[in-house]
């Protein structure tokens, strides 16, 4: 028998009055998750494991606020140990192409930087100091005073030679011109030409002598000037090299202990001896007018640090969340300058990503967006496969590189991944990425809800009191809470469970704070936050306004009082994402004489989902067995849910469907005032559904529609009881006898409700049961007659050919 | 000289000159106001030569012997003169003083002592750069040395070097005057002044100068060798009997980078 609910049953109320608080100001906030233990020792596993691969997959839904619950966790874990090392980027003068990585522990990178800056501001100023400096040029000088009195003695000695062969040494624009010369003047040419032929042949060869002397003494002299040069190079070197060294042995011994940076150190030195004149040039200004892309400065910026993991400010190892896990946000990139029109890059120019700053640590990222962007999970897959992060740009991936391009060192990885997805994605996963379960070993599974313990009830008031305290709302009275804590089964649609969508918890809180503020309440109270609720739904009712509507107009023909025949009140859920609620349906069902046929409209008219056809297939095999189990099942029968346009899916109609079935098959009536859900197997024992709430509700509220006589309810299976959380209106009105929700186990429960005659509490299946087996079995003489009829005529026109299956073997 | 110097000879044989060294001119002039004249010197004797049949020419730089024509000779020299001229002006003008520029024709020896006369100095910027047998000194070298007046010869840079040197053969008294252009220019460049005075000479109290050092020696050798030791910017030389200026010109410009002042 269907057994009728009290009020009690409907709803599990929550009593403040027991609570140890008066409000959340006197309840310690929960840092950690309510319950999810298997999911939080799944992440302590994960993040304490050293080996390679077990990295973590959080499932669960985003609502759980599996991220801030996990983040939380692995800063707790994260406190306790040593930062990890600085890494640096450094150029590489033998190939500037292939940046060198320096690693550093932690702290040191940014001092070293520093002090390299210092290093190079110095030699930027003291080198072109000392190279003007008065030790610098007096030496200088001497270097270069040989060579200008030679060329003084050269000069004077030649001068006296030429005087003495009566000839003057004349400076030219060019060079030096040998002239007769008469009374200490160079002769005129008529004088020269009035000479004799011999005077002016010894004058020609004297000048010739002279220009050969002169000649002799020219050629040594770019080799004294190229010595000149080379000696005067070598003083700018050794001044620079003393001034360099000088100011490099200060850094040397700060690093003395880390020979990476020795090392480096002494390339320094040597690229900065190989480049003095660049240096000198810097303190001149710009010396390169007609290329105005180019800028003498850049020549320093060789020698700068690039410190891209910075641990200096750290506070155990780094806890990372990329909200945007693009490939560039994951692997770093090389960002470009223009110079000339071209774009041009250099180590300076590289940026880290979200796996350097986390190396050493741990990272979160979201699986759906790191597979949504391009390239990144393929990318993200080789760090974590080869252990070293290595900087590749989506053009050098699709071979698009720039002009001038870098291949950085690699930065060795270690790192703890923890990816938040959706089971769904997780499964996908498995199933279609081979390298998946290699790289992922570890699931945290959050659940969705925990049990209505008193100690998960203790901890959802810490986690209420930690929300308030997170987010600066108004403490909730214990009415609030309780409230709250009654809501929150309704989530999860049972009156034994809680649910751990903290953010939707967050969500109605920080509404019925905004509530409670337009009344100038100082706290939440219980009325604020059942307005939330209230106000949430009234938001998105707009639909399920209209389909109530088009009820009330007829629109939607959906009876909640007399008798019919074949039609019987199934309970559907309509889901909105935010807003689910339930809608009433007219399912209706024909029988006539047949071949055992049972015809569901809604899949031959390709609406019906596959559940929706297996229950169906359900209810004809409960027909048959049930009612034919002696004779063949000689009925045509049809199902259809009226006025149904969209797809029909689920297996929750399987005992009105059935109900329908008996009814239209003994034309023994329903009563329209009952509605009922709930699916069946083979034996006609009822079983859960989803949604029982909204389907009661939304029955009971087209009855409000219609009028509540009292007689209106629901049916639902048995072991959806656990799940009820009704409206207060649904219980109340129950609880003055206007409208009833009864339990049945099996489908007589339903049927004797269902059937019950006027003036009649329950109907006696058996009677129906009777009626069905009658018209069945009318039905079935009726069939064999008629094959015997036919079988007749065959015979007479000499064939055998039979009527059917059936006749044959009957 | 004056301690105020209103008119000032360039002979102009180089291709640039040094902004500093004409930024102290300037100062000599004090807040009077000055006048600049560039003298280049078309030298006759070159000019002449270049109409002998057969000239040949050596360079320099490359030691290649070509013959040249009059015609080309000419080409040179104008050419050198509008460069002369170009950078003259240009300085001039950056140093925002009155100036002029003229070409003479002759003996660069009576040239400049013709243009001399109306001047209160005569500032002599370096030759071309030392190249080959090209001396440091310029052709206008000897013409220098026989000249009486006030010279400057700017020896480059005038930048480097930390004091001003004066030479002084009797007592401070005697060399007021130079010891007051010296202090003037050593004021204005900020750098030290050293009076220096022969061996033996008496202890000079109120000088003007910062440090007084006696020479080892009153010899032309000894104050080149003062000036490099005290790493000088310009000595200051008064008129003196004992010194011989062409010797000393070639010891400091040979050996010292320092400017030299000889007044008259």
């Amino acid at each position: 028998m269907a057994n009728e609910l009290n009020p009690e049953q409907l709803l599990r109320r929550v009593d403040e009055t027991g609570f140890p608080f008066a409000t959340t100001a006197d309840v310690v906030a929960l840092e950690g998750p309510v319950a999810q233990t298997r999911a939080r020792e799944a992440v302590d596993f994960g993040v304490g494991i050293k080996f390679p691969g077990y990295n973590v997959y959080a499932l669960g839904p985003a609502q759980t606020d599996k991220r801030a619950l996990i983040l939380a966790r692995l800063k707790e874990l994260a406190g306790g140990q040593d930062a990890p090392d600085d890494w640096c980027y450094l150029q590489n003068f033998e190939d500037p192409a292939r940046p060198i990585s320096l690693r550093l522990p932690a702290g040191v990178g940014r001092r070293f930087r520093h002090h390299v800056q210092k290093f190079i501001s110095s030699v930027r100023t003291m080198v072109p100091a000392a190279l003007v400096s008065d030790e610098y040029r007096q030496k200088s000088q001497q270097l270069a005073s040989s060579l200008q009195q030679r060329q003084s003695s050269d000069a004077a000695a030649l001068e006296a030679e030429a005087r003495e062969l009566e000839l003057a040494m004349l400076p030219s624009p060019n060079g030096f011109i040998f002239a007769p010369v008469s009374d200490g003047k160079v002769m005129e040419e008529d004088a020269f030409m009035a000479l004799d032929e011999g005077e002016r042949q010894r004058i020609q060869k004297a000048i010739e002598s002279m220009t050969d002397r002169l000649i002799t003494r020219l050629r040594d002299y770019p080799q004294f000037q190229q010595e000149l040069v080379r000696q005067q190079r070598e003083l700018v070197e050794k001044t620079a090299e003393q001034v360099i060294t000088v100011l490099l042995a200060r850094v040397r011994q700060r690093y003395q202990v880390y020979e990476e940076v020795m090392r480096y150190l002494a390339r320094v030195q040597n690229e900065l001896l190989a480049n003095v004149d660049k240096i000198v040039a810097l303190e001149r200004g710009p010396q390169t007018p007609m290329m105005p892309g180019v800028d003498p400065e850049r020549f320093l910026e060789r020698f700068n640090v690039n410190l891209i993991v910075d641990g200096s400010e750290a506070d155990g190892v780094p806890v990372l969340y990329e909200s945007n896990p693009s490939l560039d946000n994951l692997v770093g990139k090389l960002e470009h300058r223009m110079e000339l029109g071209t774009p041009v890059t250099d180590f300076n120019l590289i940026r880290p990503g979200a796996l350097h700053r986390a190396n050493g640590g741990y990272l979160l990222l979201d699986a759906e967006r790191v597979i949504q962007k391009p390239f990144a999970w393929e990318a993200l897959k080789r760090a974590l496969a080869d252990r070293s992060v290595r900087i590749e740009s989506v053009s050098q991936l699709m071979s698009l590189t720039y002009s001038i391009s870098l291949e950085p060192d690699p930065i060795p990885l270690d790192v703890k991944i923890v990816l938040l997805g959706s089971r769904r994605l997780y499964h996908l996963l498995r199933a279609y990425d081979p390298d998946f379960e290699e790289l992922f070993k570890v699931v945290a599974d959050f659940d969705d809800h925990v049990d209505w313990s008193p100690e998960n009830v203790d901890a959802y008031f810490g986690m209420i009191a930690q929300i308030v305290k997170q987010t600066g709302l108004k403490h909730l009275t214990a009415g609030a809470v309780a409230r709250v804590l009654e809501h929150s089964g309704r989530m999860v649609e049972d009156r034994e469970r809680l649910s751990t969508h903290i953010a939707d918890v967050r969500d109605l809180l920080s509404e019925a704070d905004y509530i409670a503020g337009q009344t100038d309440a100082t706290a939440i109270d219980r009325e604020h936050v059942s307005k939330a609720v209230e106000q949430r739904i009234y938001r998105l009712d707009r639909f399920r306004e209209l389909v109530r509507e088009n009820v009330a107009r007829g629109v939607i023909l959906v009876e909640s009082s007399g008798s019919r025949v074949g039609q019987i009140n199934g309970l559907s859920v309509v889901n909105l994402g935010q807003l689910s609620f339930g809608q009433p349906m007219r399912i209706t069902a024909t029988a006539r004489l047949g071949r055992g046929e049972l015809i569901d409209i809604e899949r031959e008219s390709k609406l019906g989902g596959n559940i929706h056809s297996k229950a169906v297939m359900i209810v004809s095999s409960f027909l048959g067995s049930r009612y034919a189990r002696e004779m063949p099942l000689s009925l045509h029968a049809s199902l259809v849910f009226e006025q149904s346009y969209g797809g029909v899916e689920g297996d929750s109609a399987s005992i009105a469907e059935v109900c329908a079935l008996i009814s239209a098959i003994s034309e023994r009536p329903i009563r329209q005032c009952l509605a009922i859900t709930g699916s069946m197997d083979q034996h006609g024992v009822a079983q859960a559904i989803g949604g029982v709430n909204e389907k009661i509700e939304g029955f009971f509220d087209i009855c409000v529609e219609q009028g509540l006589s009292g007689d209106q309810g629901v049916i639902i299976p048995v072991s959806n009881c656990d799940h009820l959380m009704l409206r207060e209106d649904v219980v109340d009105a129950v609880r003055e006898g206007k409208f009833h929700v009864y339990s049945m186990r099996t489908v007589d429960d339903a049927m004797q409700r269902l059937f019950a005659a006027d003036g009649e509490t329950l109907a006696d299946v058996e009677t129906i049961d009777a009626a069905v087996r009658d018209r069945l079995t009318q039905w079935h003489r009726i069939w064999r007659r008629a094959a015997a009829e036919a079988g007749a005529a065959e015979g007479a026109e000499g064939g055998e050919r039979g009527m059917g299956k059936d006749a044959g073997d009957d | 000289m004056t301690e105020r110097v209103t008119r000032v000879l360039l002979t102009l044989e180089c291709d640039r000159l040094d902004a500093d060294a004409m930024k102290a001119v300037v100062r000599l002039a004090g807040d009077g106001e000055l006048e600049m004249l560039g003298l280049f010197v078309e030298d006759e004797d070159l000019l002449r030569a270049a109409r002998l049949p057969g000239l040949t020419e050596v360079s320099v730089n490359t030691g290649e012997v070509k013959t040249v024509s009059v015609e080309q000779i000419q080409e040179q020299v104008a050419g050198q003169a509008r460069r002369a001229r170009e950078v003259f002006e240009a300085s001039a003008r950056g140093l925002k003083v009155k100036h002029s520029f003229r070409i003479a024709r002759g003996r660069a020896v009576d040239a400049v002592a013709e243009a001399a006369l109306t001047s209160d100095i005569v500032v002599v910027s370096r030759a071309l750069r030392a190249s080959g047998l090209r001396s440091r000194r310029g052709a206008h070298f000897e013409s220098l040395v026989k000249k009486h007046g006030n010279i400057l010869f700017v020896n480059e840079p005038w930048a480097s070097g930390a004091s001003v040197v004066v030479l002084c053969e009797s007592t401070p008294t005697d060399c007021e005057r130079p010891l007051n252009v010296a202090r003037r220019i050593a004021d204005a460049e900020n750098i030290e002044l050293v009076l220096a005075v022969p061996p033996g000479a008496q202890s000079v109290e109120r000088s003007p100068a910062d440090r007084v050092v006696h020479l080892d020696a009153w010899s032309e050798d000894a104050v080149a060798a003062l000036c490099d030791q005290e790493d000088a910017r310009l000595l200051v030389l008064p008129p003196t009997e004992k010194l011989d200026w062409r010797a000393l010109l070639m010891n400091i410009v040979d050996r010292v980078p320092c400017s030299l002042l000889r007044l008259d």
